[in-house]
């Protein structure tokens, strides 16, 4: 059943990869016309995004946060035992970075739906941008540590 | 947008609390997954398998910034610098860092 989490999980991460991705790389864009897929990607009202993102990224946490017991007992230890201490280290960075991207969200929301877009943007895209980076740390980790040692 | 809730003061209190909890060790809780326990105290001991600080850094962060949230009106929570939100993150990373470095050395 922890395999049926971990993929649900897997899957919920990878929703939300693509949401923040398309706000992220949106809010860095200057306008131009957009011709090129890239800048089709990027060129997307991006505000529209920030109720979807906050939800996908609360469910990410909450699936993570689930299994993230079994990962201690069945994962952590054994891990140790190959002598890998930098993996689990930074794993235990990942635990922190989705802290720190959940303590921003109620913040991260306000700036694109409680305030008028044409003002605080650098805040907006820096918050933005963290976020993107967080999601694509924690996806990517995530991922190289269930290659190395996965829940079952 | 009028609400209740103050994101901006969430998020500073959460982010300090955090940090604070993270540097000195300070859980409001710890979970033993071995024998599926919660406990107020770090019990230590091995037979109980790992602890876990994680759940209880959230909540003794949690708890206070949504109480703080939802008593500090938000004409003030709207008077707290844009400028803080950078470095919330950033002091969040380095104590998480810090609270890690053993496993790097």
């Amino acid at each position: 059943m922890i395999a049926f989490w971990t993929i649900l999980h897997g899957i919920v991460a990878i929703g939300l990869l693509g949401a923040v991705t398309h706000q992220g790389l949106t809010v860095l864009r200057r306008p131009a016309p957009a011709e090129l897929f890239v800048n089709r990607f990027r060129a997307i009202p991006a505000g529209r995004f920030a109720n979807a993102i906050a939800v996908l990224y609360v469910l990410t946490f909450a699936l993570g946060a689930y299994i993230y017991p079994t990962y201690v007992l069945d994962v952590k230890g054994a891990v140790a035992e190959y002598g890998l201490r930098k993996t689990i280290g930074v794993f235990q960075l990942k635990e922190h970075l989705a802290v720190i991207g959940l303590g921003l969200l109620p913040v991260y929301w306000h700036f694109w739906r409680s305030v008028p877009l044409d003002t605080n943007r650098q805040t907006r895209r820096f918050l933005t941008v963290l976020l993107m980076l967080i999601v694509w740390w924690n996806l990517v980790i995530g991922h190289i540590l269930n290659n190395v040692r996965g829940l079952t | 947008m009028a609400t209740l809730f103050s994101a901006r003061v969430f998020t500073l209190a959460f982010g300090i609390a955090y940090a604070v909890a993270v540097y000195v060790d300070y859980p409001l809780f710890r979970y033993y997954p071995l024998v599926q326990r919660w406990s107020l105290r770090d019990l230590a001991t091995q037979s109980l398998g790992p602890a876990m600080s994680w759940y209880g850094w959230i909540a003794i962060a949690a708890i206070p910034a949504a109480l703080l949230a939802v008593l500090i009106p938000n004409r003030i929570g709207d008077r707290i610098p844009a400028a803080v939100y950078w470095i919330i993150p950033l002091v969040m990373f380095l104590v998480g860092w810090y609270h890690e470095r053993t496993w790097f050395l």
